[in-house]
């Protein structure tokens, strides 16, 4: 039976990396336990590197670490990681190309009653415009695990969204193949809509097109685990013989998956209308993590209503 | 490379340093002037005799590391860089073109030398720190000299990276304070004090030597001890003067970024000529 619980699949994931990988580091910003370190920890006591709550200074620590050889990957809640070291980020990660492999746990709604401070609606956005950086979304274990383990294979600054309530997998794992930078389809569709959904909400995503497709509304379907650099090929396959299309992520509509597709259907004439389900700016509700999901309209009913309405 | 100190040989690297950053200013027509002449001292004295490092090798893993954290003080460190063997001189008339290699801030992507890019401030002391703990980690002896400004210290990452240094006992960092009492808006003490450093850094666990930012000698004797104890940081607080060496602008606010006009410029270039005739005859 497959994990569903994030925390574990990434603590299971960085333990097997570090056993066949010593330069990596787990860097810790006061999270360890939180971030699904704890395994790595017993394992590799002086592989770990706690830093305490200063994230400006645990983003520059692992860079001054990478540029000697080591692996770092460091761990915090991901609006303080992305948002108060973005300046490090930028600089000392992205500007100057180092290995350092940058985890943003609790991602997106993952606090949902904890309010807007420690949400990550904008994370993505603002890794987005971080030169040289990757950024991926993964949305079921199987995807956590294989961004780690790709993640940390890949030279060069990655960002990884965490999500902390359990998952499904998208898709059996004997039929997946994870590249940085490729999507996968679920489906090909004959009524001239595509649904792009990434992270945790693809598995809504592709519920709600599930039941169109009963229904007779027959919805191509795009998983994307890497936003940046984003898998255009596919994207502008489907575009091409689509004439609405969907995005579907639990983010700000700001900058993330909406933004990066539509950047690029644009490059075709006659692009496809695209209506980007997401995350208003500046909504910063609270509340448990489904009732929220709902209430931003990302779940598999809310997501299938949507469709309906813009057909 | 790391000879035996000679207070003659780092004196007069320091005042060639100095002719640099103020051709170069001069020629371009602006430039960090202020801050560079005030760490000059500084970066001689580290370049003659304190660091280990090789300019036929400047990726060398057992080098001394060093981070100008100050990124505005890089005509300093580019001309101890020429000075020091890693490139030719020629290289600063470049300064502030376009696609220069010798921007207004350092970049270690465009020349050797550089251990790691700088110009906000606040990223230089964490950034020390990960390379000290790298130093551990694998069983290096090299140690990691950061130079800051006393205005930078109004930045709260220097904070969160001290504690993180004396915590984790990492007695490889070299602090170095470039404290000229000056920063843009006035002085350090008008703006935002930041005093008293020294009892800020104990407070914070590290060791603290004073010196004369100026004399060769003590900032030589200051560096070359540190640690002071094992398996604690050192501060080494050099008291300097601002735009030292061009006496119409020393301890000046005005001339952290100096626009030379001719009258100011022949001064500081008679100024150097006069102070070179004066100790060295020449």
């Amino acid at each position: 039976m497959s994990i569903t619980d994030p925390r574990e699949a990434f603590a299971k994931a960085l333990e097997e990396i570090g056993d066949n990988n010593d330069k990596v580091l787990a860097v810790s910003c006061d999270s360890a336990s939180g971030s699904g370190y704890s395994p790595f920890i017993s394992k590799y006591p002086d592989r770990y590197v706690e830093v305490g709550i200063s994230e400006q200074t645990g983003v520059d620590i692992s860079v001054g670490l990478a540029v000697n050889g080591f692996i770092p990957v460091i761990s915090a809640i991901a609006p303080f990681l992305s948002m108060r070291a973005y300046e490090q980020v930028r600089n000392d990660v992205g500007y100057s190309n180092t290995n350092v492999k940058l985890i943003g746990s609790s991602s997106g709604l993952s606090h949902s009653p904890a309010g807007s401070s420690h949400q990550a609606n904008e994370d993505m956005a603002l890794m987005r415009t971080v030169p040289n950086m990757v950024v991926i979304n993964p949305g079921d274990c199987y995807e956590i695990a294989m961004s780690l383990k790709k993640a940390v294979e890949y030279e060069g600054p990655v960002y990884i969204r965490m999500p902390r309530h359990p998952l499904e997998d998208i898709l059996p794992i004997e039929e997946r193949d994870f590249e940085i930078g490729k999507a996968e389809e679920i489906c090909d569709g004959k009524s001239g809509i595509t649904v792009i959904a990434s992270g945790t909400v693809s598995n809504e995503a592709k519920r709600a097109v599930e039941e169109l497709n009963k229904e007779g509304i027959s919805c191509g379907m795009i998983n994307v685990h890497t936003v940046q650099p984003l898998d255009q090929e596919m994207i502008l396959k489907h575009a091409s013989k689509t004439k609405l299309m969907f995005t579907v992520e639990e983010h700000s509509i700001i900058g993330g998956l909406g933004d990066a597709v539509a950047a690029t259907i644009t490059q075709l004439e006659g692009a496809p209308r695209l209506v980007k389900l997401g995350i208003l700016p500046g909504a910063v509700n609270t509340g448990p993590y489904r009732e929220l999901l709902a209430a931003y309209g990302l779940t598999h009913e809310k997501i299938k209503e949507s469709i309906k309405k813009e057909m | 490379m790391k000879g035996n100190f000679n207070i003659e040989r780092a004196e007069k690297f320091a005042h060639r340093v100095r002719w640099h950053i103020v051709e170069t200013v001069i020629r371009h027509g602006e430039g960090h002037a202020g801050p560079s002449l005030s760490c000059t001292d500084i970066l001689a004295t580290l370049y003659n005799g304190v660091m280990k490092y090789d300019p036929q090798n400047p990726k060398w893993e057992d080098r001394d590391r060093l981070l100008v954290s100050g990124g505005h003080k890089c005509l300093g460190l580019y001309g101890t860089l020429v000075e020091a063997g890693f490139f030719d001189e020629s290289v600063l008339n470049e300064y502030n073109k376009l696609n220069s290699r010798v921007p207004a801030h350092p970049d270690m992507k465009k020349l050797p030398g550089i251990d790691f890019s700088t110009g906000s401030l606040g990223h230089g002391l964490p950034l020390a720190c990960g390379m000290a703990l790298a130093a551990k980690k694998n069983k290096k002896d090299y140690r990691v000299f950061v130079i800051m400004g006393d205005g930078e210290q109004g930045e709260g990452s220097v904070w969160e990276s001290a504690s993180y240094a004396a915590a984790k006992g990492l007695d490889n960092i070299v602090g170095i304070l470039d404290r000229n009492g000056l920063q843009i808006n006035g002085t350090n003490a008008e703006v935002c004090n930041t005093a008293p450093l020294e009892e800020r850094y104990k407070a914070f666990g590290w060791d603290v030597v004073i010196v004369d930012g100026h004399d060769v000698g003590e900032i030589q004797n200051a560096l070359q001890s540190a640690p002071v104890n094992k398996g604690k940081p050192t501060m080494v607080i050099c008291n300097t003067i601002k735009s030292k060496g061009m006496p119409f602008a020393e301890g000046s606010v005005k001339y952290h970024h100096w626009h030379p006009g001719k009258e100011e410029a022949n001064m500081a270039v008679q100024a150097l000529r006069d102070y070179q005739k004066e100790r060295w005859g020449e």
